[in-house]
């Protein structure tokens, strides 16, 4: 529940994208990951799941001032698997035109070079230095 | 019966001189303490691939700790460590910028009074510069002003995409100099069967395409059947001597943790400038009490990397930053040389580098990260694919306190001394580092960027490891001579990035390799001629 809680206030979604909670469970059993999610645990108040939502803000935010490498260590974590969870993925597809997934094999479509961009700078005078050899 | 030559890495510089030595008839055996990696294997195929950069893929040793990996003690680095070990070295998760040298690069005490002059000059160097290219590939124009003429590339340059046009335009409209970079990239297919660029973003992962160059695709393959024989596995931890000095070989741990050595009249080093600068220290003996080669005590000091500010641009509109080799589109060097006008000596270049994925853009790197809490996704929507970053690549001058030294409280899963890096950065540096932050905004203002974010230093920049057992003329003030033969010991060759008298302020991978093709072709040259041991 805490965790669920804790990523939730990381993360709290929108109309549009889910919250952290749907990575709780991948981030606790993630080998690299999840010692970061039980470090912070393990700091939060007993009272955490009852406070309200603006509270949690504040009680991680004193987390963060005070243990700020583990903070740092989680937030990575968290974010890490949030913006690769299938439902993120979708919410960037719709929305921005990114296509989630592997960047391989697909990649993108790799336009010709166009020389009329350098019709300015291709026309200046040498801007490097001379040498003694170069002088020779 | 004991090799020619045997060489310590395998990776930009080891595999280029392993390829030209046996290529002439010598017997050469190369000692890479990684494996091959595999570019089928590339996380870029899996739905993970940023979890892999941030985690079993991310370049800096200390986080990624790999099997193949040894610690580094950067606890009083400004800047952080980042290689790889493995066939191919850090041409594995390298980006492929491809410059060359500026003339002046090896000419700065001349020049402007600072540093070293080189002991070789650009022309000196430059027919083992289109020799290396012929093999790595390199997709650029000829005509930039800012450089030397010299011949057609092999293949046109990379697209710029939406990001570097709109800043080659405001570079245009500022009067500035910018050109596309050269780049270790195939934009159509070329050398052994290694196709064309698709686009697809992150190199720094591995390129299933073997679009992008890294030696283990482009020089190795011609290597081993030019006969060199390469050991994986194999960690070096001494350079042996005779009584006179002279190597006689060297001792290392294979991958079952034995003991072996190899004998062979010419020791090559091409373990980095870090690595190198190790095992040169870790190489102790009665007549080289301080490491080997190391009379002048220089070896490990004068360690240079290339300080780097970074201005980030966040535009109204997207400019996919995703697309396109991450690293690498277009350059601009109107900065690049020395100008009495400037309150520091020396210069910069900016190069644009494309934005990045979402996880990416969340954890930050080229913007600070993406704040966690009730603002998270409104902020992450305004940057992701909106963004791109000039880099501001300084020249960093040696100092003989940045250095490599050996760890006292850390070794590798060997039980052998880590290399320590002690590193800060001068004055001239912050000050170049300042004025090229004011020229990028500039450059962002001009191309309209709503939001311009400054960073003063990227810490996570030690991609470019210099220096460490200097090249110069005089035996009492560098390591190793003209032919990047240490001075104080006849047969043994250093290779790698550890050479560099000066730093320049550009990748150096062209000029490293460049540097090992003619060292060996010195070799070959001079070889019946160099006292070896008995």
């Amino acid at each position: 529940m805490s965790a669920a809680l804790l990523l939730d206030t990381l993360l709290p979604g929108d109309e549009a994208f889910p919250p952290g909670h749907v990575v709780a469970e991948a981030l606790a059993a993630h080998d690299r990951f999840g010692p970061a999610l039980e470090r912070i645990l393990a700091l939060l108040p007993e009272d955490f799941a009852s406070q309200p939502p603006e509270a949690r803000v504040t009680t991680l935010a004193a987390i963060e001032a005070t243990h700020s490498e583990a903070f740092s260590a989680l937030v990575l974590a968290a974010y890490s698997l949030y913006y690769t969870h299938p439902k993120v993925a979708a919410v960037l597809e719709a929305s921005t035109g990114y296509r989630a997934g592997p960047p391989q094999p697909g990649g993108h479509a790799l336009a010709p070079f166009d020389p009329a961009l350098l019709a300015i700078p291709a026309v200046r005078a040498p801007l490097y230095r001379p040498t003694p050899e170069a002088e020779t | 019966m004991k090799d020619d030559v045997v060489i310590v890495g395998a990776g930009a510089s080891g595999a280029a001189a392993a390829w030209k030595l046996a290529s002439a008839g010598l017997r050469v055996t190369c000692l890479e303490q990684g494996g091959w990696v595999d570019p089928a294997d590339t996380p870029s195929l899996r739905p993970d691939w940023e979890i892999a950069r941030q985690t079993t893929h991310h370049p800096n040793p200390n986080v990624r700790q790999g099997p193949a990996d040894y610690p580094v003690d950067d606890s009083e680095a400004a800047i952080k460590p980042f290689l790889y070990n493995a066939v191919g070295g850090s041409t594995i998760l390298w980006g492929a910028h491809f410059p060359r040298f500026r003339p002046s690069d090896f000419r700065v005490r001349t020049l402007d009074g600072v540093a070293d002059d080189w002991p070789i000059s650009y022309e000196d160097l430059a027919p083992w510069y289109e020799e290396n290219d012929r093999i790595m590939g390199v997709a650029g124009l000829s005509g930039d002003p800012g450089n030397p003429p010299r011949g057609p590339r092999q293949m046109p340059p990379v697209p710029p995409g939406v990001a570097a046009t709109r800043m080659a335009r405001a570079f245009d409209r500022l009067g500035w100099h910018w050109w596309p970079c050269d780049v270790a990239i195939n934009t159509e297919s070329y050398g052994e069967g290694r196709g064309a660029c698709n686009n697809c973003g992150p190199c720094d992962l591995g390129c299933p395409q073997g679009a992008r160059s890294a030696t283990d695709v482009s020089y190795w393959p011609m290597a081993l059947r030019a006969g060199v024989r390469l050991i994986t596995g194999a960690r070096v931890f001494e350079v042996e001597t005779d009584a006179q000095g002279r190597a006689t070989g060297v001792a290392y741990l294979d991958a079952a943790g034995q003991v072996q050595r190899h004998r062979a009249a010419v020791v090559a080093l091409a373990a980095n400038g870090l690595g190198t600068a190790r095992l040169m220290l870790l190489s102790r003996s009665k007549r080289f009490p301080e490491g080997i080669a190391n009379d002048t005590g220089l070896v490990g000091r004068r360690l240079m990397h290339h300080p780097t500010g970074m201005v980030t641009g966040t535009f109204a509109d997207a400019v996919e930053g995703w697309r396109g080799p991450f690293a690498v589109s277009i350059l601009c060097q109107e900065f690049y040389e020395t100008d009495p006008t400037r309150d520091f000596v020396r210069g910069y270049q900016m190069q644009l580098i494309r934005s990045d994925g979402p996880v990416g853009t969340a954890v930050g790197g080229y913007l600070p990260r993406v704040p966690w809490g009730p603002g998270h996704h409104a902020r992450f929507r305004q940057v992701f694919g909106h963004t791109a970053s000039l880099t501001v690549t300084t020249e960093d001058l040696p100092r003989d306190d940045n250095r490599v030294t050996l760890s006292a409280t850390l070794t590798d899963a060997n039980g052998i001394p880590a290399p320590k890096m002690t590193y800060s950065l001068d004055d001239n540096t912050r000050r170049m580092i300042e004025h090229g932050i004011a020229r990028a905004t500039e450059a962002f203002t001009e191309a309209g960027a709503v939001d311009i974010t400054p960073q003063r230093l990227v810490a996570n920049a030690g991609f470019h490891l210099l220096g460490t057992a200097c090249m110069g003329a005089d035996p009492g003030a560098s390591v190793v001579d003209a032919r990047s033969r240490a001075h104080a010991v006849p047969n043994l060759v250093i290779l790698d990035g550890s050479v560099f008298t000066t730093a320049a302020a550009l990748n150096p991978t062209s000029t490293i390799q460049a540097l090992a093709l003619r060292a060996a072709d010195l070799l070959i040259r001079d070889r019946k001629g160099i006292e070896v041991a008995a």
